[in-house]
């Protein structure tokens, strides 16, 4: 069974582009979206909304935005860094922003990779394809979250 | 004190009759009396005729002021110090609006990138629906409904060069500079062979002086150098045996470096829209731009303390000459 990919993502227009591009390139998982970094978290730990509910796999990928209501990108990241289950999930920032202050403040908070969201259509396909590609397929992770269900 | 006039009594609230007679140093507040700056003042009036300096003093009712305080020495026939003539004036007003205007800056420069970050996402939206509409429907609408589509794609990227435009100016204002010896000629070099690894198919002849120096921030001067270099390189595309030439030569004595090119060139009446940011003396669609290159090269050099301006003529090309202040150290 494959993974999903958590896509933590407020824009509606940014999600479809995101699927589209995902689908164009034929990358089949599962595409959980959420709207906010709070759900992302309790998806993740299973919290909140999430409380209760059967304890979801980790997802293959996380797809962070960092200009997020309630709780912001680069609160998530500290938070999924600083707790033993999701230390080394790998999480990808996917993002408007190509500010210096952002990527390095993402890659002192531990993140994988930092891609900026292209305006124009085609190069974020391949983009996300790119993304999708080397994280689903190419990357090896570690034992510690290859082996989690 | 020996005369004492009307504004000096608005200023400090003392009436004459109280304060002639009295030492200048009555307005110093007492750290500065103690550690002699009153006297350091007067005679370092003595020894120069004049000295100036900006610090606190005191009102009548004890309360403080920032002052510009010029001292200059009177002196009689034979040039022996025989008094001081003492100009104050009071910064706080000055000191409050330049506050003002500073705050008033950075919130405007705030504003401006946020809107310009906030514009990007609904601009991916516009720009992508009509790609995936394109290429999935494409087929099912005739060539005006092709066309019309590609208008859209056109104009969304046209509107993405400019967001990022504007990001890459707030950002020059931004950031801090860390002045050191830069090397022009090698920098130059690197962005011409970038140049022409995206334009294979042009042939341009390019002459860069070697060891063109300069002070300034390393990572400014790159960005100088790709919008001037590019610029050239950009308007002189529709011209036979291109030539873009980048040196130094001597302006009323100052080092003025320069970037020619034998362009399209442009008309002199209107040299001084060229730096003003969005202004274009060209179509978009003779030569594509943002109208913001050299509102970016203007920025940085002003930023460093130098200037920019053009010489050219339509037809017959452009040079643009820039000076930087030189820090102390043979060259």
């Amino acid at each position: 069974m494959t993974k999903v990919i958590l896509l933590v993502e407020d824009n509606k227009s940014d999600e479809k582009l995101t699927l589209l591009a995902f689908r164009s390139c034929g990358i089949a998982n599962d595409v959980k979206v959420v709207r906010d970094g709070a759900e992302a978290l309790d998806y993740l730990f299973g919290t909140g909304v999430y409380a209760g509910a059967e304890p979801s796999a980790l997802p293959a990928l996380v797809l962070l935005d960092l200009n997020l209501p309630r709780v912001s990108g680069h609160e998530v990241l500290r938070r999924l860094r600083s707790d033993a289950r999701t230390k080394l999930l790998p999480i990808v920032v996917l993002t408007s922003s190509n500010e210096d202050e952002d990527l390095a403040r993402s890659y002192e908070l531990g993140v994988n990779a930092y891609v900026r969201k292209p305006v124009d259509f085609t190069e974020f396909a391949v983009a996300a394809r790119a993304v999708g590609l080397f994280w689903l397929l190419l990357n090896e992770l570690p034992p510690a979250i290859r082996d989690t269900p | 004190m020996v005369t004492w006039n009307r504004g000096a009594e608005a200023l400090k609230g003392y009436g004459s009759d109280e304060i002639l007679g009295q030492h200048c140093s009555i307005f110093y507040l007492p750290e500065d009396r103690a550690n002699g700056t009153p006297e350091r003042e007067l005679s370092d009036a003595t020894r120069d005729g004049r000295s100036e300096c900006v610090g606190w003093r005191l009102r009548r009712d004890g309360t403080r002021f920032l002052a510009n305080v010029v001292i200059c020495a009177i002196k009689d026939g034979p040039g022996h110090v025989v008094g001081f003539a003492k100009i104050t004036h009071d910064l706080t007003a000055r000191r409050a609006a330049e506050k003002a205007l500073s705050d008033a800056n950075r919130e405007l420069e705030a504003f401006s990138y946020a809107v310009a970050h906030d514009l990007r996402a609904p601009l991916r939206g516009m720009n992508g629906f009509a790609q995936v509409l394109l290429d999935t429907y494409g087929e099912k609408l005739d060539a005006q409904g092709n066309d019309w589509l590609q208008e859209i794609l056109l104009n969304a990227k046209k509107m993405g060069a400019l967001i990022d435009a504007l990001l890459a100016l707030g950002r020059l204002t931004r950031a801090e500079l860390h002045v050191e010896r830069v090397d022009l000629s090698a920098v130059a070099g690197a962005v011409v062979a970038r140049l022409a690894a995206a334009e294979p198919e042009r042939s341009v002849e390019v002459a860069i002086q070697p060891g063109l120096l300069a002070d300034l921030d390393p990572h400014l001067a790159q960005a100088l150098l790709e919008n001037l270099i590019g610029n050239a390189w950009k308007f002189s595309a529709r011209t036979a045996a291109a030539r873009i030439e980048v040196g130094v030569t001597e302006t009323s004595g100052v080092r003025t470096f320069f970037v020619r090119d034998n362009g399209a060139g442009f008309d002199m009446a209107f040299a001084g829209k060229l730096f003003t940011p969005f202004q274009r003396l060209h179509t978009v669609d003779e030569f594509f731009g943002t109208g913001i290159g050299l509102a970016t090269a203007q920025r940085i050099l002003h930023r460093h303390g130098g200037r920019i301006w053009a010489q050219g003529a339509v037809g017959a090309g452009a040079t643009f000459f820039f000076t930087l202040p030189e820090i102390a150290g043979d060259r």
